[in-house]
């Protein structure tokens, strides 16, 4: 396990700057940037561009302070009003210096390229290196390569300390439930998240419910869960349904899982453990500690 | 119809020189003119990009989708006989519906729409109306009650599946529910010219067959004591339609209230006659579509209002004054 | 020639027979009734020799020419059909309803020519129309309305009409006036009619031969001072007939058995 997490942080050493799509590279530091992907603009704003992100989607909320006024539905973009966000606020009379996207509604990426906009994709990480690779690519974008390269550096060393940090634990299994709401929706290995949980060396219970039609989501059963009885519980749908202990407890057929006996029931901040930017490590180091804290906890492994 | 005419040409200039980036309606006038060849545009290449790439496109997909929407609900009321009948009678957008989720949902969490949500979209409504037409007696002597029953039938299967298929990833819910709300904001010239072809088809047979129409009105015994070939006219005259509304729900997702709306309001204005029903269909249905989404795009810049959200806004209370102006009427 | 035969026709719906070996012929040029009680299968049969209604045995015949072997065309332009209840479509002028009448003879993609304009102010001019011709026909009054309704029928321009209860709803003056503008039809125009009336009296006085049916058979079929006078015909209406002769025509009066 930790030799799976050592091989992933080597990999981040090798810096491929590859770029989704659009091929020439900005030849000055951008001052209209759009963020049309709420991970981006953490990212935008940790490695100090946030001044140039001149409009964001609807969903970027963190940081909670300096996002701009101007949203886009990244779902149902309105290309022409993206392609005149800086116009509009007479920041300048031309399109965007940048536009970052993770979904291509409207074939949006297309349509700008055309009106020669610098488009990036940046679709879900699907490893620790790909963050850190995103990451970069924004930093050498916007001219902040020496801060992104530190925010990547230091989101690669926070994640390697807080697995090593995890003592052996040979002969207890850490099993998991993982939950994305309040209709037992989870998430198996296959997802990044997922990945990172196997990576720390828990047991997904997701992955052995699940079969290829899922796509990685599936909806578990409660007799399911309750046969299993998973160790923690991580709630991830904590804000969007506010989902806590005494929700979970109360549930039909969960009093007599070990996560609810042993108050192991964990409540992630929902857009933490959704995106794939600079706070990934703040929902690593929720795992893990929650992971010794079972650990630790002789009543769940008494016999 | 002059005056029809006129309000599409006013209403379609006036989309044109509109929109969230702001650019001189003089211009944008003397662009078009310059293209007719008199005089020279003064328009910048990024403006003329956003004007000509942009925009227009949109334009023309709501020229393009009103007019078939309008078209096939009035052809629908008058096959039907029934004026709450409209394009999505016998599970057109329940089968689009399926079929652009399954596109979807099936390409996981791919980032791009997938370039066959428009064709599986389509497939899914010829499907659908297949079935309907199959389960529903293929309209022969008996009522087309039975057709619309199995049409509700269909819908009702067909979107219990979409949700089933939907709820199954929970990453693509809100991308569904984007498709199925409808909106011309993907629309670009490659979008228009696929589904052109389609749409000019079916209006000109809709049109060609609104005096067979007019007699159909007074029942089907009568109407094939007149020599009309009731049941071909009906295979043919839903084919049409159903075959132009899968085209532009494949390409626009689910826009209501057009297909039902605009016949009637035509029908306050010029009477029942469905040969001058459906030719007005083409242009007020054009024409409004386009004023919902220039108000859909611009209220709000830079965000952007659901189409069907404003079509059903604006759509309610004309049906509702219509209910009441009716009620009026016949008391 | 312009007859109509029936030959072996039964017709069913749903293993109910509602006619059943009707052999019968409706001579061209005549006005034949058919009467018979209620149920007795008379629109059935209509609806068939109007060739609206498929038969499941048997053969209908125009002239010697299988109906059912004609397009529908061909079938609409000799032959007419007035059902009991016609739709009357909302918001119609009576102009555009006759001249619905023309349908078989124009192309249907088309508008229809002069020729057929002039046949529909005709009509209209005929009907005493002309004043209606641009009222919506759901605002016109009964007798103006099946005048219209007949109007359409003339329009369509055909050498047999057949008509399913002409006189439905319709005052005693309507009714006649209706059933004399079908009679100068026959006399002047050499028309064939085929009509069902439940009125014995009117189906007498109008028309030339009479049909008796009764439960979907054709019982008597001959002129109609005969079968007026039929003991079949009390028979089948359970009822004593008094026939009178008033001034050359016929009145029956029906007088309950129980009495």
């Amino acid at each position: 396990m930790k030799r799976i997490m050592s091989m992933l942080l080597a990999a981040t050493t090798l810096v491929p700057l590859s770029l989704a799509t659009s091929a020439h590279a900005s030849s000055s530091v951008p001052s209209c940037i759009v963020s049309l992907s709420p991970t981006a603009t953490e990212t935008l704003f940790a490695i100090g561009a946030g001044p140039q992100v001149q409009a964001v989607d609807r969903d970027s909320n963190y940081p909670t302070k300096g996002l701009p006024k101007l949203r886009i539905d990244a779902l149902n973009p309105s290309v022409e009003a993206v392609a005149g966000i800086c116009h509009v606020t007479k920041t300048h009379s031309a399109t965007p210096d940048l536009v970052i996207i993770s979904y291509n509604a409207n074939q949006i990426l297309e349509k700008l390229t055309a009106l020669h906009v610098h488009v990036v994709e940046q679709d879900a990480a699907t490893s620790l290196a790909d963050v850190s690779r995103q990451i970069k690519a924004l930093g050498a974008l916007t001219g902040h390569v020496s801060s992104s390269t530190s925010l990547a550096t230091s989101l690669t060393k926070q994640v390697a300390a807080l697995v090593a940090s995890i003592p052996r634990h040979v002969g207890k299994v850490v099993t998991v439930y993982y939950e994305l709401d309040p209709t037992l929706y989870s998430l198996t290995s296959e997802t990044f998240v997922g990945s990172i949980i196997k990576a720390l060396g828990m047991v997904n219970v997701a992955d052995a419910d699940s079969t290829s039609g899922d796509f990685g989501y599936p909806q578990l059963g409660v007799e399911y869960l309750a046969a299993s009885s998973p160790k923690i519980i991580f709630l991830a749908d904590t804000k969007c349904c506010s989902a806590n202990y005494t929700m979970v407890a109360h549930r039909n057929g969960f009093s007599r899982i070990s996560a609810v006996v042993h108050h192991h029931v964990v409540g992630l901040d929902d857009d933490i453990a959704s995106r794939w930017g600079p706070r990934l490590g703040v929902l690593v180091g929720q795992l893990t500690a929650a992971l010794k804290a079972t650990l630790n906890d002789g009543t769940v492994w008494k016999k | 119809m002059t005056v029809a005419l006129t309000l599409l040409v006013i209403v379609t200039g006036g989309a044109t020189l509109i929109g969230p980036w702001r650019i001189a309606p003089g211009l944008i006038l003397g662009d078009i003119a310059s293209h007719l060849g008199v005089g020279h545009s003064h328009l910048s290449a990024l403006q003329s990009s956003i004007v000509w790439q942009i925009r227009a496109p949109r334009i023309a997909l709501g020229l393009v989708a009103g007019a078939m929407l309008a078209v096939a609900g009035g052809t629908y009321q008058g096959v039907f006989r029934n004026p709450l009948a409209d394009p999505y009678l016998l599970g057109v957008a329940a089968g689009a519906g399926l079929g652009a989720t399954v596109a979807i949902v099936g390409v996981g969490h791919g980032s791009a729409t997938p370039t066959w949500t428009p064709l599986l979209a389509f497939a899914g409504a010829i499907a659908a109306v297949s079935i309907t037409w199959s389960v529903g007696g293929r309209g022969r002597s008996s009522s087309t009650a039975t057709l619309v029953l199995g049409g509700v039938a269909v819908s009702s299967l067909l979107t219990s599946a979409q949700t089933f298929v939907q709820q199954s990833s929970s990453g693509s819910i809100a991308r569904v529910y984007i498709w199925l709300l409808g909106s011309l904001g993907s629309a670009t010239w490659s979008s228009v010219t696929m589904i052109l072809p389609y749409v000019v088809f079916c209006i000109v047979v809709c049109v060609a067959c609104a005096r067979a129409l007019d007699v159909l009105s007074v029942g089907d015994l009568e109407s094939r004591s007149l020599g009309l070939p009731v049941a071909r006219l009906r295979i043919f005259l839903i084919a049409a339609s159903s075959l132009g509304t899968a085209a532009v729900v494949s390409a626009v997702g689910l826009i209501g209230f057009v297909g039902i709306i605009v016949p009637h309001v035509i029908r306050l204005v010029a009477g029942t006659s469905y040969r001058r029903i459906l030719p007005l269909c083409v242009v007020v249905g054009a024409a409004f579509l386009v004023v919902a989404d220039t108000v859909a795009r611009t209220v709000v810049s830079p965000s952007e209002l659901p189409l069907g959200v404003v079509t059903a806004l604006v759509g309610a209370p004309i049906f509702v004054l219509i209910l009441n102006a009716k009620r009026r009427s016949v008391e | 020639m312009s007859e109509l035969r029936a030959a072996g026709v039964s017709i069913s719906s749903d293993h109910v027979t509602l006619v059943n070996e009707v052999t019968a012929v409706f001579p061209s040029g005549r006005w034949t009734t058919i009467v018979g009680p209620n149920g007795a299968g008379k629109t059935t049969l209509v609806e068939a020799l109007a060739g609206v209604r498929s038969v499941t045995r048997g053969t209908i015949f125009l002239n010697d020419i299988a109906l059912s072997s004609l397009s529908e065309r061909e079938r609409a332009r000799n032959i007419a059909f007035v059902p009991q209840h016609p739709v009357i479509p909302f918001g119609m002028s009576v102009r555009d309803y006759v001249a619905l009448g023309r349908t078989p003879h124009h192309s249907l993609f088309g508008p229809p020519t002069s020729a057929d304009e002039e046949v529909v102010v005709d009509v209209l001019v005929r009907l005493d129309l002309l004043g209606l011709s641009s009222r919506a026909m759901h605002s016109l009054s009964g007798g103006e309305r099946q005048r219209a309704v007949l109007g359409r029928a003339l329009a369509q321009g055909t050498k047999i009409i057949i008509l399913d209860e002409p006189t439905t709803g319709l005052d005693v003056r309507h009714q006649f006036e209706v059933l004399e503008l079908l009679r100068r039809e026959v006399d002047h125009g050499g028309v064939t009619i085929i009509a069902t009336l439940h009125d014995l009296t009117l189906a007498s006085q109008f028309a030339q031969d009479v049909v008796l049916m009764d439960h979907g058979e054709v019982l008597l079929s001959g002129p109609a001072k005969e079968v007026i006078r039929s003991p079949q015909l009390a028979e089948s209406y359970e009822m004593t007939l008094r026939v009178v002769d008033v001034d050359g025509s016929d009145v029956i009066i029906p007088v309950p058995r129980d009495r």
